[in-house]
């Protein structure tokens, strides 16, 4: 890696609002969300059923739902290149340079009826003639770095005859045969058994450690991320919530929902705790601008204008924010 | 300095004033805006189109209502002197070559093609549901049975059912009703037997299993509502097919017998005069297309509202 | 837990001996579940782990009879069931309920929340007054309103209030046994709680016996008195929750331990080879976990570990067991508590 590129970040993300238009129904999904990624950093993006983080990976990619018009504020620059600017021709030519994704289910994202080989080059070979031959030796040594077992073979497959963790690994195999500077993985694990979820990710880590590019690793689960990311940014209803060092945010949460949120999971080492501390109440509706903080409603240390006004970021340390009013209270007290 | 603290259980929390949210949507943006615009006036032409749709039915069947209590209108009543007349107020759509008022003739006809269309929707919708929701609940040899009788149906040429069972019974409202809608019973029942064939995977239909709740309730309380969106679709594409076909065979002589009239019967007497009274054709023919139209119109709508 | 085993005269409430089932015939036999035998007391909760494949759901469903064993039975306070629960008897369908993954698929969409849980009380000829009284009491037993949601469809409530109401459902005939499968799994981690919540009160008060599946070790943990390992539809340990989690004595349960993600904590030794695990459609031989375990030989190949049992109800099915399982010293902790 040049020094020039360390420079430019891998995304850039400024105050991102993305509204879904269905008939007269409006769902403001995200409301104003920044966030740095620098070459080679991995970060990892975690959030709960309706916290908006899928959809900011989709609108990263380009990728818009069915059915809906999408109405997008704010800045999205994946190594320096302007998202939003971009034609859906203009991102369509450059999907798998600039950024690449990998999916849930990756059955979902490859064709049944085609063969791994020609999936897994597809990136380079729709824009660049690429001998055939050379295409495939491409494919079976992607194929390899990835860890499947006889790539030579393998690669003459079908996406049915491959098991639930190999799938995940061709997926990454197409992701990264461009090399791409962002890489995205919405849930790459969530399908998958935990022994197996372990290895993929153990991959990831490693495509990531080979080849420099910037990873957002999309997760509901907190304890995936231990180790395996360098900054957690918690979301909440279109929010970000908190973001720091993952290390730091695992164990000295500021957030009070990130401090419910890692309460609530159960654990399989400290006493056992036959009463688990839920957090009560519910995600507030989408179907309108959430006006202050939107944990307000469930928030233990609430207070009035949590309900009118949107907390600001405060800095607790070095790399570590929290967008809360009692943060903030804390803070200047203890100035 | 002290937060205010609250307890975190259920408890309802203060409710952020209407006022403040808002405030708070200033991006509430313009792109928002002109998406909702955009579907608003897709609403509104879609709105247009219903009312016309439904107009257009009112009317038939106000004249159809009128046709059958008074004698204003009589489809039989012929006057040799005034054969092929065009339109005029005494005979708005003109005369046949009987002098017969094609207006009364063509009002006749509404009334006798929707009947033929309600008696094949009944049979069709009514025979193919059950035996379609029979098929995918219960599966095993019933849905073998019933998958092989479909296909015996299907592959008798339709025409020549329809013109055997026809000539069998003769042509009555009733017999040639349900002779189509007899034909219709296998695309009713390959509609409503794979919404079956999911219902019953569903996990809701398990648990209905687990507490004890007798095959018929769970028929009709599980699997007849998640069949019955498609099922009320489907019938309006039925109705139409239906009026078209029942248009084909009249035209094709093997509808209605002669005097009776039915749009087909009245569009194929006007064909040898078409070069010279058009109208007879066009009148009974605008009439067929329209209602057509109109049914296809207001089943969207519905498919849309269910959907 | 350890007193009320040795002391136990009380029959099981709920047991399966040497379970078998298949799927399919022929070539296309899939080997779902292979000997597996278990037992459980009233006010207990035996969890079932294991991954996709080790048959955990299928033994579930068998024990509701919505699948038929190949062999084994399943036996209620010490009777035996039918095959299949279509000829079951009358009087004991009620005893066995479920609670399913899909908090809102698991509800009739076409009825409202009231009349979902009334479903099971209409069914058993309960009068319409009744009904109504019994299910706000359900509702108040798994923390809802009915005034609130009593009124509402599935489709208008949350993933967590859902699973509540079909917990709620559940309880309605008073089953002697709820089984749980991956009833917590479809839910956010904070709403997750307060169903484990309403679960963990309800076999507490309700005295029932709970069948707990999950694949989540650690959802386990907080909720289980026993726990059942199982890797291909064969039993690899079983024992009390927090001996078995503390100190495996299986090599599968040292690997699935070592492999789930915890908050802050790193992850520890794999514990395992990266094969993949064998498929379902052979018909097993020898241990089903050989081609993933380290500590594998050609006697593992050869003959299948039968369950031998290393301390107070402390079972395991393994060649060459782990070897702090000279477990009798390990202490059972104190904070799970004996069942009533």
């Amino acid at each position: 890696m040049t020094a020039t590129a360390s420079e430019t970040l891998a995304l850039e993300v400024r105050d991102l609002e993305v509204n879904f238009v269905s008939g007269e129904t409006v769902t403001y999904v995200l409301e104003g969300v920044s966030l740095d990624v620098r070459q080679g950093e991995a970060v990892g993006i975690v959030g709960e059923s309706g916290s908006g983080k899928s959809v900011f990976a989709r609108t990263i990619l380009g990728i818009r739902p069915r059915g809906s018009v999408v109405d997008i504020h704010g800045s999205i620059r994946v190594a320096g290149a302007d998202q939003l600017a971009a034609t859906d021709a203009e991102i369509r030519s450059r999907a798998g340079d600039l950024a690449s994704m990998i999916y849930q289910d990756p059955m979902s994202s490859l064709n049944p009826t085609v063969r791994v080989w020609r999936q897994i080059v597809e990136a380079i070979t729709n824009r660049r003639r690429v001998r055939r031959d050379d295409a495939r030796a491409q494919a079976v040594e992607l194929l390899r770095s990835v860890g499947v077992p006889d790539p030579e073979a393998r690669a003459m497959a079908y996406p049915g005859e491959f098991s639930g963790g190999m799938l995940q690994r061709v997926g990454i195999a197409a992701a990264i045969a461009s090399h791409p500077d962002l890489l995205l993985a919405d849930e790459p694990t969530t399908a998958l058994d935990v022994t197996v979820q372990r290895r993929v990710l153990d991959l990831l880590d490693d495509v990531r450690a080979a080849s420099g590019m910037g990873l957002v690793l999309v997760t509901h689960d907190l304890g995936l991320l231990a180790d395996r990311t360098d900054r957690t940014v918690v979301m909440y209803a279109g929010r970000i919530m908190e973001t720091g060092p993952t290390g730091i945010v695992a164990s000295t949460p500021a957030h009070p929902y990130t401090r419910g949120l890692l309460a609530a999971i159960p654990r399989l080492s400290g006493p056992i705790q036959r009463e688990l501390p839920a957090i009560g109440g519910s995600l507030p509706p989408l179907s309108a601008p959430r006006a202050g903080c939107p944990f307000a409603a469930r928030c233990p240390v609430v207070q009035e204008r949590c309900f009118t006004e949107r907390p600001p970021a405060v800095t607790v340390a070095d790399g570590h924010t929290a967008h809360c009013w009692a943060v903030a209270d804390d803070q200047e007290a203890s100035r | 300095m002290t937060l205010a603290t609250r307890a975190p259980a259920d408890a309802p929390a203060p409710a952020p004033a209407p006022a403040a949210a808002s405030a708070a949507a200033p991006h509430a943006s313009a792109g928002v805006a002109a998406a909702v615009r955009a579907t608003r006036r897709r609403r509104r032409a879609d709105a247009t189109a219903t009312t016309v749709a439904a107009v257009w039915l009112a009317v038939l069947a106000v004249l159809t209502l009128v046709s059958i209590a008074t004698p204003l209108l009589d489809p039989y009543f012929q006057d040799f002197t005034a054969a092929k007349l065009g339109p005029s107020l005494a005979h708005p759509f003109g005369t046949d070559g009987n002098g017969r008022d094609v207006f009364a003739r063509t009002v006749a006809g509404a009334q006798n093609s929707l009947v033929v269309a309600v008696i094949t929707l009944a049979v069709g919708a009514v025979g193919g549901t059950l035996i379609g929701v029979a098929a995918g609940y219960f599966r095993g040899a019933l849905d073998n049975v019933i998958g092989f009788l479909i296909d015996v149906v299907l592959a008798v040429p339709a025409l020549i059912l329809i013109i055997t069972i026809v000539s069998f019974r003769g042509p009555s409202i009733v017999s040639i009703g349900s002779t189509i809608g007899l034909l219709m019973v296998p695309a009713f029942a390959r509609v409503t037997r794979s919404i079956a064939l999911t219902v019953r995977e569903r996990d809701y239909v398990k648990a209905a299993l687990l507490i004890d709740t007798p095959t018929p309730r769970i028929l009709v309380r599980s699997v007849l509502p998640a069949v019955a969106p498609a099922l009320v679709s489907y019938a309006f594409t039925a109705m139409t097919a239906a009026i078209v076909a029942e248009g084909s065979l009249s035209f094709l002589g093997y509808g209605l017998a002669a005097p009776a009239p039915s749009w087909g019967g009245i569009i194929a007497e006007g064909r040898s005069d078409l070069a010279t009274a058009p109208w007879i054709t066009l009148a009974p023919a605008f009439a067929l297309a329209a209602t057509v139209m109109a049914i296809t119109t207001i089943g969207e709508r519905v498919k849309e509202r269910y959907s | 837990m350890t007193e009320s085993t040795i002391a136990a005269e009380d029959i099981p409430v709920l047991e399966v001996t040497d379970l078998e089932v298949r799927f399919g015939s022929g070539g296309a036999t899939v080997y779902a579940v292979n000997g597996v035998s278990l037992s459980m007391r009233a006010g207990e909760t035996l969890a079932l782990v294991g991954e996709s494949g080790s048959g955990k759901s299928t033994i579930a469903k068998a024990v509701v009879g919505l699948v038929e064993p190949a062999a084994g039975e399943v036996l209620l306070r010490g009777r035996t069931q039918a095959a299949q629960r279509v000829h079951r008897d009358k009087a004991t369908r009620a005893d066995i309920q479920m609670v399913f993954q899909n908090p809102v698929g698991s509800l009739n969409p076409f009825m409202t929340v009231e009349q979902n849980i009334a479903e099971p009380l209409r069914n058993r000829g309960v009068g319409k007054a009744e009904r109504g009284a019994r299910v706000r009491e359900l509702l108040d037993m798994v923390g809802l309103d009915a005034d609130t949601v009593g009124a509402r469809r599935p489709g208008q409530i949350s993933g967590g209030q859902a699973q509540r109401v079909s917990i709620a459902r559940a309880l309605a005939t008073e089953p002697a046994v709820l089984i749980a499968d991956e009833a917590v799994s479809a839910l956010d981690v904070s709403v997750q709680a307060t169903v484990l919540n309403v679960l963990r009160r309800i076999v507490d008060q309700q005295n029932v016996a709970m069948l707990f599946i999950s694949h989540d070790l650690a959802v386990v943990r907080n909720v289980s008195d026993t726990v059942a390992v199982l890797h291909l539809g064969q039993l690899c340990e079983i024992g009390p929750t927090e001996a078995v989690l503390s100190a495996p004595a299986h090599h599968y349960t040292a690997a699935l331990r070592a492999a789930v993600p915890e908050p802050g904590v790193p992850l520890g030794d794999p514990g395992m080879t990266d094969a993949d695990p064998p498929s379902p459609r052979i018909k097993p031989t020898g241990c089903s976990f050989r081609d993933r375990c380290l500590a594998a030989t050609a006697l593992c190949a050869a003959e299948r570990p039968a369950l031998t049992m290393v301390g107070p109800d402390r079972g395991v099915a393994c060649h060459h067991p782990l070897e702090r399982a000279a477990r009798a010293a390990d202490p059972v902790p104190s904070t799970l508590g004996a069942p009533a």
